[in-house]
């Protein structure tokens, strides 16, 4: 659950202080129109609401990922539900990367990088996604040796 | 210097050789242009005497990097070292190579020289080694020696014998040209905005050169002063600036022609400046076929190749031919590159109850602008806005188009896959695109479904090719999406394309490599329930 709590404080984090500084400026501002006033921290509350309590335990039950020797397969996302498959051929390098807030939870993010751009899965056990990043590496012909 | 010239027991090496002399002066030309504005300043802000310094200055410059750039080819590697303070050494392996150009404009004829531009996957400047500054025969000696060290022709063993005919063929005959109607044609219906635009701009300057002072001040004034003449003076403008740029459009793609060597595509083009592309066919990862709204009218389409490294650049570059009649494009590009193995046929459009959505987010939105602007329109009646009411119909438009746009895109969707290639082809607004990609060669396959799109057991698909472009296919059956998922990308498709199983079948059928790949089922969780990597499904 380090990675629902994780995904909420990311929230709250991102849209909170959003809410709270553009709740602050309409206080202030008195020259808008009233729908201005009231409607954007009201919408902007909906969105930190919807994305700190609703999504994260969403997100994290519909999250899996599968590796073979053939292919990287992934699922992520919560009202859109995205899988994507990357031929294990087609990988070119990892990058295992921790925000500050992701090295307290002791959480990572691995990307997984094509010719053609990246995957990225998060959050990821921080030695869940070293061990992930050795493999991956090993199956996809990635040596270490520079 | 010890090595002035290039060893001859070796053909595939070339030893440290600088650029031709040439770049003494088309490098210092350049670094004059870019000097320009300094220049100007100069003139206004300081004595004269201070731009004899500042020339001398160029000049040593321009004679320091020519000494100081060389470049080499060694085992297939070609390095070039250049700077004249901080030493910048490039180094390029052969193999990486995606494409070759080698261009001249006016001044680089004049001189009898080419530039040289190799191009390897990766975007930006740093995909790219240019050697500015070659004579003809240098330039044919560097391509030759990349040329020689490049496995371009050892892919042919495993290829059918046909095919083999096909590639050994000599390649002096060119594959197509194009002629002068064709040129026309192009010329016309490919005029983008921008280049009318600098059409206008040239047109405006050159007038503003050659009228007298008092003409431009009289244009000036009925144009601004909203004269008798204006609506003529515009309408000369626009024409002039239009034709301005069907004239430059012309010179850049005239003399077209398509060439197959080996292993490798040749693309010659331009009349003023003149360019020849060459693209290894390996490297050749889809080709796309582009039906502007004009050309395809009068059934006339063109034709792109996606190649690495080639993406955000000049479209003129990815040209494979500029137009081909639409039922003869498949034929060029099976001649071209018989590799692609491409078997044309009907595509699967999108699914009846499907077409509906693709119009839902469009009028959705112009429903949205539609209600403002009938608000807006309203509103200023009540200020006493003298608008006739009829006009308020107007206010309907922004529905209307985008219903008949989602219309349109839901009419020229549609896929295709066979045992070598993935077709998809999409609509903008008034561009169709069809790509047909190597099916083993898609990079990244993207399948992502909305709650609606859950509900209907619909799909949307995305393939993202190594050209950093890609193609999108919405609003299919979710049966056909994981169909697709599982057997786009892979390099040995463990199942035939026409195996008409559902995603979970196939999964099955394949699933000592995967595990757990069932959309519906609970995958393993993550933190901890990682799958093995050889195991079987859960």
């Amino acid at each position: 659950m380090r990675a629902v709590t994780y995904l909420r404080l990311q929230a709250l984090i991102g849209w909170g202080l959003l809410t709270v500084a553009v709740s602050v400026a309409m206080a202030f501002w008195t020259g808008l129109p009233g729908a201005f006033r009231w409607g954007l921290p009201l919408i902007l509350s909906a969105i930190t609401i919807g994305t700190a309590l609703v999504e994260p335990p969403i997100r994290y039950r519909l999250f899996w990922y599968a590796i073979s020797p053939a292919e990287v397969d992934l699922r992520n996302g919560w009202l859109i539900l995205r899988r994507t498959v990357v031929p294990m051929n087609r990988v070119q390098h990892l990058t295992v990367s921790q925000g500050p807030l992701a090295v307290r939870f002791k959480l990572a993010k691995i990307s997984i990088h094509t010719a053609a751009g990246e995957i990225t899965l998060e959050p990821l056990d921080h030695a869940e996604a070293e061990e992930l990043r050795i493999r991956i590496a090993a199956l996809a012909g990635l040596s270490d040796d520079v | 210097m010890t090595s002035e010239e290039s060893t001859t027991d070796t053909v595939a090496a070339i030893n440290g050789k600088r650029l031709h002399p040439a770049y003494l002066i088309i490098g210092a030309g350049r670094t004059l242009r870019a000097m320009i504005p300094l220049i100007l300043l100069s003139i206004v802000q300081f004595p004269p005497w201070l731009l004899i310094p500042l020339g001398a200055l160029v000049v040593v410059g321009a004679v320091l990097s020519w000494w100081r750039t060389k470049y080499s080819i060694h085992d297939g590697v070609l390095r070039v070292s250049s700077g004249i303070l901080s030493r910048k050494v490039r180094t390029v392996h052969a193999r990486r190579i995606t494409a070759v150009e080698t261009e001249r404009g006016i001044v680089q004829r004049i001189f009898g020289v080419w530039g040289l531009k190799i191009q390897t996957p990766g975007d930006g400047d740093s995909a790219a080694v240019s050697l500015p500054c070659l004579s003809a025969a240098e330039a044919e000696t560097v391509r030759n020696t990349l040329r020689s060290n490049t496995p371009a022709h050892t892919s042919t063993a495993d290829l059918n014998p046909e095919l083999a005919a096909a590639k050994s063929q000599p390649a002096t005959e060119p594959l197509a040209a194009l002629g002068t109607k064709e040129l026309l044609i192009t010329a016309v219906t490919g005029t983008s905005v921008p280049l009318i635009v600098a059409g206008l701009f040239t047109v405006w300057n050159r007038s503003r050169e050659l009228l007298p002072g008092n003409w431009q001040d009289y244009l000036e004034h009925e144009l601004f002063g909203r004269g008798r003449g204006t609506v003529i003076i515009l309408v000369v403008i626009v024409l002039l600036s239009a034709a301005v740029g069907v004239l430059l459009t012309a010179l850049r793609i005239a003399n077209f022609t398509l060439q197959r060597e080996e292993g490798r595509l040749r693309i010659s083009r331009g009349l003023v400046s003149q360019r020849t592309g060459s693209i290894a066919v390996d490297r050749v990862q889809a080709v796309r076929l582009v039906d502007g709204f004009a050309r395809r009218m009068i059934g006339y389409t063109s034709i792109e190749v996606e190649v690495a490294g080639l993406t955000g650049k000049d479209e003129n570059q990815r040209t494979l031919f500029p137009l081909v009649k639409q039922s003869l494009a498949a034929d060029l590009i099976n001649r071209a590159i018989p590799e692609l193995e491409w078997q044309p046929q009907p595509l699967l459009p999108i699914p009846r109850r499907a077409k509906r959505r693709y119009l839902t987010v469009p009028t959705l939105l112009g429903l949205s602008i539609s209600l403002l602007l009938l608000w807006a329109s309203i509103t200023w009646w009540g200020f006493g806005w003298s608008l006739p009411g009829w006009l308020l119909t107007l206010d309907l438009l922004p529905i209307a188009l985008p219903a008949a746009v989602g219309w349109a895109r839901a009419r020229d969707a549609g896929w295709a896959l066979d045992e070598h290639t993935l077709v998809v082809r999409s609509r903008n607004i008034l561009s169709r695109y069809t790509l047909v990609a190597r099916r083993n060669r898609v990079q990244i396959t993207t399948m992502s479904t909305n709650p609606f799109q859950r509900r209907a057991d619909l799909a949307s698909l995305k393939f993202d090719l190594s050209s950093g472009r890609s193609a999108e296919l919405r609003h299919i059956e979710d049966d056909d999406a994981g169909r697709l998922l599982r057997l786009v990308g892979r390099r040995h498709p463990d199942v035939p394309a026409e195996h008409p199983g559902r995603v979970g079948a196939q999964c099955s059928a394949q699933v000592g490599a995967q595990c757990s790949a069932h959309p519906g089922a609970q995958g393993p969780a993550h933190g901890g329930a990682q799958c093995p990597a050889h195991g079987g499904a859960q």
